[in-house]
């Protein structure tokens, strides 16, 4: 079997070649490692590789397959996840200097069940450090690229994750998505990404950035991977409160692409100026394939969608710097300072170890919540939050799923925007209301740019309907067939 | 708004952040411009808004009082790398 038909792939394909015995996961877990060794130092979407369990991982798929006791569709599957989940004795970073060498003492649950599913562990993937970021250049360890451009970003913060499945390295990758790290780096990398719904996935042994709005998602190169990867990591977790009891329904089933008489809503505050035209274009034609399908469209208004990016920076940073306290250079990697006295270790770990954009965040964070500035800031931006859920409480009373893009550019060059953070905010626009409301939402490609590049449409859904946002952007990747061809 | 240095390092303090003194200038400036472009969240109506605390309601739910499996103390303290199971930390008290 050749590498380069192999890297083509989807989840789902590689899934059906295992069934058929066309090729056995050592086989595919074997030229998946080849791959990765002769592109990824380019690419940079790895942070480290588990070669050696992979392929232990892989002989015993395989032989479970033989004895016919396979455990599912993901059985066998070289998968990866984003470093910000922790792997039982496998260097777990967040993508920072404050974790090097961290080495977890247990399985985040997402890994957990991943692993009982079959799926083969290649390697945790390259991220904005702590999450912060929309880019992957915030990464303490080194850049990640776009794999359609490599002068451009892939997005973040889980660009490695939205890199590695693009690239053909492995078949489906975990992100985690707290402002849009998901679905903007599935945008600018071409791939399919899903945010589920808040307390849909388990958050334990998942390294906390903001905790109201983080959750744990999957990507693949299309939908059906995307359903595929939510069907092993949903469900409630007793490690995690704020996981929820809902039932998980079969997500590969709800993918009929039957979309008739489905109400779909274009919030028309997100085609406004600033939005690029082949963006624009790319949305409009997926918006136009699920009316022929026989989907009635419909304008609705998400009037707060302005505040987004403003609400967002308060809450998340003001929940970072509460989350990131617990880096003070006791617990986990390393320890600085010249051992006169504890107050010397704190800042001098954290002030060093952590890079410029976190300390950004923590400082921002500390602020909002300081005395004085609480009711200013921190109060309003809650009740600020409350709007944007009531927004779409009103627009899902008329419509059942919401299409707009994802991001207002595509992929935008690398270190364009590294100098000028709000420049760099502001990119998150159209992703950010989905976190607040804690809402499911997903990216898929939708064409490609005249210079080659990715250009997505999103989908955002009512709480705990995955299956039906999913359904329509199946159901319009079908209509729209994109051919994804990289010349590497 | 505007920060002054001696904020910046009162904040840093707060955070427990040793910053250089170009790393303040640089935090003065950027602090500066994104609490001016937040500032625009004053301008809406939140008259009779309950804050959202959470994306979904949470209950506090309680597990059975029941002995589980868990790392450990030796699981956690290795993970720190420390010496004689116990994390050290410089002198507290003078």
């Amino acid at each position: 079997m050749s590498e380069t038909k192999i890297k083509t792939w989807t989840l789902h394909e590689a899934s059906k070649r295992l069934l058929s015995g066309e090729i056995s996961s050592r086989e595919l877990t074997e030229s998946c490692f080849k791959r990765i060794r002769q592109h990824d130092a380019n690419l940079g979407a790895f942070l480290c590789l588990t070669e050696e369990e992979a392929l232990l991982a892989a002989d015993a798929s395989d032989t479970r397959r033989k004895a016919k006791k396979t455990l599912g569709l993901l059985d066998g599957i070289p998968v990866a996840v984003k470093d910000m989940m922790l792997t039982k004795g496998v260097a777990t970073t967040a993508g920072s200097k404050i974790l090097e060498g961290y080495k977890p003492p247990c399985d985040a649950t997402v890994v957990t069940k991943l692993k009982t599913a079959g799926a083969i562990m290649m390697g945790k993937l390259n991220q904005d450090e702590f999450a912060m970021g929309s880019s992957t250049e915030t990464s303490a360890y080194k850049v990640c690229k776009n794999p359609w451009d490599f002068s451009r970003s892939p997005g973040g913060s889980s660009g490695g994750s939205a890199a590695a499945v693009a690239a053909g390295f492995v078949f489906g990758t975990l992100g985690t998505d707290t402002g849009g790290s998901i679905r903007q780096p599935a945008a600018f990398c071409g791939v399919a990404g899903l945010k589920p719904t808040y307390g849909r996935v388990s958050r334990q042994g998942v390294v906390a950035y903001a905790s109201s709005l983080d959750q744990v998602g999957p990507f693949a190169k299309d939908v059906s991977g995307t359903a595929m990867m939510l069907q092993a990591i949903a469900g409630h977790d007793a490690l995690d409160s704020t996981s929820v009891k809902n039932e998980v329904p079969n997500y590969l089933h709800a993918l009929t692409g039957d979309v008739k008489g489905l109400k779909i809503g274009i919030p028309r505050e997100y085609f406004v100026e600033g939005l690029d035209e082949e963006v624009r274009e790319s949305v409009q034609k997926s918006i136009e394939a699920l009316r022929i399908l026989g989907a009635e469209i419909k304008e609705v208004s998400l009037p707060n969608t302005p505040h987004g990016i403003a609400t967002y920076y308060v809450i998340a940073t003001a929940e970072a710097s509460s989350n990131l306290s617990r880096y003070d250079g006791v617990r986990y990697g390393p320890r600085l300072g010249d051992g006169s006295g504890l107050l010397s270790m704190y800042e001098e770990t954290r002030g060093q170890l952590f890079g410029p954009e976190v300390k950004r965040r923590i400082l921002l964070g500390t602020y909002v919540l300081s005395a004085g500035y609480y009711d200013a800031y921190y109060l309003r931006a809650q009740k600020v939050r409350r709007l944007f859920a009531d927004d779409f409480k009103k627009a899902f009373q008329e419509v059942d799923v919401i299409v707009c893009p994802t991001t207002p550019t595509p992929a935008f060059r690398i270190g364009e925007k590294t100098d000028d953070p709000m420049q760099m905010y502001l990119n998150d626009i159209f992703t950010v209301s989905v976190n607040l409301a804690g809402l499911p939402g997903m990216s898929f490609l939708t064409g490609f740019s005249k210079h080659g590049l990715p250009l997505s449409t999103q989908i955002i859904g009512r709480p705990f309907e995955e299956s039906t946002l999913m359904n329509v952007a199946f159901a319009a990747e079908q209509a729209l067939n994109i051919e994804r061809v990289l010349d590497w | 708004m505007v920060f002054e240095i001696a904020e910046v390092r009162k904040l840093a303090r707060l955070a427990r952040l040793s910053l250089n003194d170009e790393e303040v200038k640089h935090m003065q400036h950027h602090l500066g411009e994104i609490t001016k472009y937040v500032d625009s969240l004053q301008k809406v109506d939140i008259e009779g808004v309950e804050p959202m605390t959470h994306a979904v309601p949470l209950d506090l739910s309680l597990r059975a009082d029941e002995q589980m499996p868990s790392v450990g103390r030796q699981g956690l303290i290795g993970s720190a790398g420390y010496e004689d199971g116990l994390i050290k930390v410089p002198k507290i008290i003078e």
